[in-house]
């Protein structure tokens, strides 16, 4: 039986078709819910920006154009909800006094004891990236966008997609270096 | 060996993560590919590229997902959703005429628009008055009328209308019926027609199928309902 495409599910639920929303839930939200967890780090607020994404889903299927792939719309809004939730948290955590240290670049322990362990060091350090550069490395290693796919979604010209890629991979190197782990390069 | 690029394989380089999850144009692929063959440097970070994705993946596939209520507390969201666009009409703002051409401009496909226009008009010519749109089944608006409110008494038929058949047509073949709409249309576009105003013997049921089958410039498709 031949499968609907994600575009024709779009149009069903454009229509209203519950069924067609489980459908195309059941082929993304995995994905989504990864890129939002990794960005906040917080499976409650993850799961409320899932659902919020597919309930902008349901009420925006109307007016999806086709512009993009079904999946680089949902990462998009899914991108939208997640920095929305970050900013709130940052102003949150501000308002309190405290610092939040995005990146820290000092010999961390968890580090140390993976030195042994390149791809786990690796592994750490990537953790520690800014949420910025987790999510260009998610979208273009993880969700496999392109340059054109990362601009839309990330919302930034198709050179500042480069240039931020660029710049996480150095920030990894940098953190890894500063932890004893030199890869030559840059 | 040298690991300082020039201008050409620092631009290269850029390209090097989309070479490497396969997401880049034939020509900027053949680039990378041409640079490679000269370029250890360029391999070699192409090595580390291959080694950083292998640690996102990873990284990414270890997030497990959203919790198994997650989809259901969604759909009950959903179900308190609002109807969609082409039911959400601000029926306190708009005016009846409005109302009526958004709603029918909202309406897909095309043969909708066009039968609930149509509709209108045979509801009417019946004489009822059309008090306001009521949610309906997925897809399409449904018209309530103050005449005909949901009838359960009596025998129905499900039919489509010819998209090219004329209202007073229409109007005149449900009077000699004594048929009236009584629901429609329908997201499929069918509209539930009451023929009798309690349950009809078989055969006089099947008389009145028969001769709606027969105005075939009016009727495409009838089917019998309850």
């Amino acid at each position: 039986m031949e499968r609907d495409s994600d575009e024709d599910l779009v149009r069903r639920i454009a229509k209203g078709d519950n069924l067609a929303m489980r459908v195309l839930y059941a082929r993304h939200h995995l994905r989504a819910f990864r890129f939002l967890q990794r960005l906040l780090k917080d499976e409650a607020l993850a799961e409320d920006a899932l659902s919020e994404v597919f309930l902008d889903v349901w009420r925006q299927a109307g007016s999806f154009e086709g512009r993009s792939s079904v999946s680089t719309w949902l990462l998009a809004m899914a991108r939208n909800k997640a920095w929305s939730a970050l900013r709130k948290r940052r102003e949150s955590a501000l308002d309190e006094g405290v610092a939040e240290a995005m990146e820290d670049e000092g010999d961390d322990p968890e580090v140390q004891l993976q030195k042994s362990d390149k791809g786990a060091a690796i592994r750490a350090c990537m953790e520690k990236l800014s949420p910025e550069h987790r999510e260009v490395l998610d979208l273009v290693y993880y969700h496999e966008t392109s340059v054109e796919e990362v601009a839309m979604i990330v919302q930034i010209p198709e050179n500042t997609v480069k240039t931020r890629l660029f710049h996480a991979r150095k920030k990894l190197a940098e953190l890894l270096k500063s932890n004893g782990i030199d890869r030559g390069w840059p | 060996m040298s690991n300082v690029l020039n201008d050409m394989e620092r631009e290269i380089e850029d390209l090097l993560p989309f070479y490497h999850n396969g997401r880049i144009s034939a020509a900027d692929r053949a680039r990378v590919e041409s640079a490679l063959k000269t370029s250890a440097e360029l391999r070699r970070r192409l090595d580390l590229i291959a080694e950083e994705a292998e640690i996102a993946i990873a990284l990414n596939e270890s997030v497990s997902g959203p919790s198994p209520r997650a989809l259901d507390a969604l759909m009950a969201k959903i179900e308190v959703e609002p109807k969609h666009a082409a039911h959400r009409l601000d029926a306190v703002k708009l005016g009846f005429m409005e109302r009526l051409g958004g709603l029918i401009g909202a309406l897909s496909p095309r043969k909708l628009a066009y039968a609930a226009a149509l509709a209108m008009a045979v509801i009417a010519a019946q004489g009822v008055v059309i008090t306001g749109i009521v949610p309906g089944g997925p897809g399409a608006p449904q018209y309530q009328t103050a005449s005909a409110p949901a009838v359960s008494e009596g025998s129905f038929v499900l039919v489509s209308f010819a998209p090219e058949a004329k209202a007073s047509a229409i109007a005149e073949l449900l009077k000699s019926l004594n048929a009236s709409i009584t629901e429609g249309p329908r997201a499929s576009g069918l509209y539930r027609l009451r023929i009798g105003d309690k349950a009809l013997p078989k055969a006089e049921a099947e008389r009145i199928i028969a001769r709606l089958q027969a105005a075939r410039d009016v009727v495409v498709l009838v089917a019998p309902d309850r």
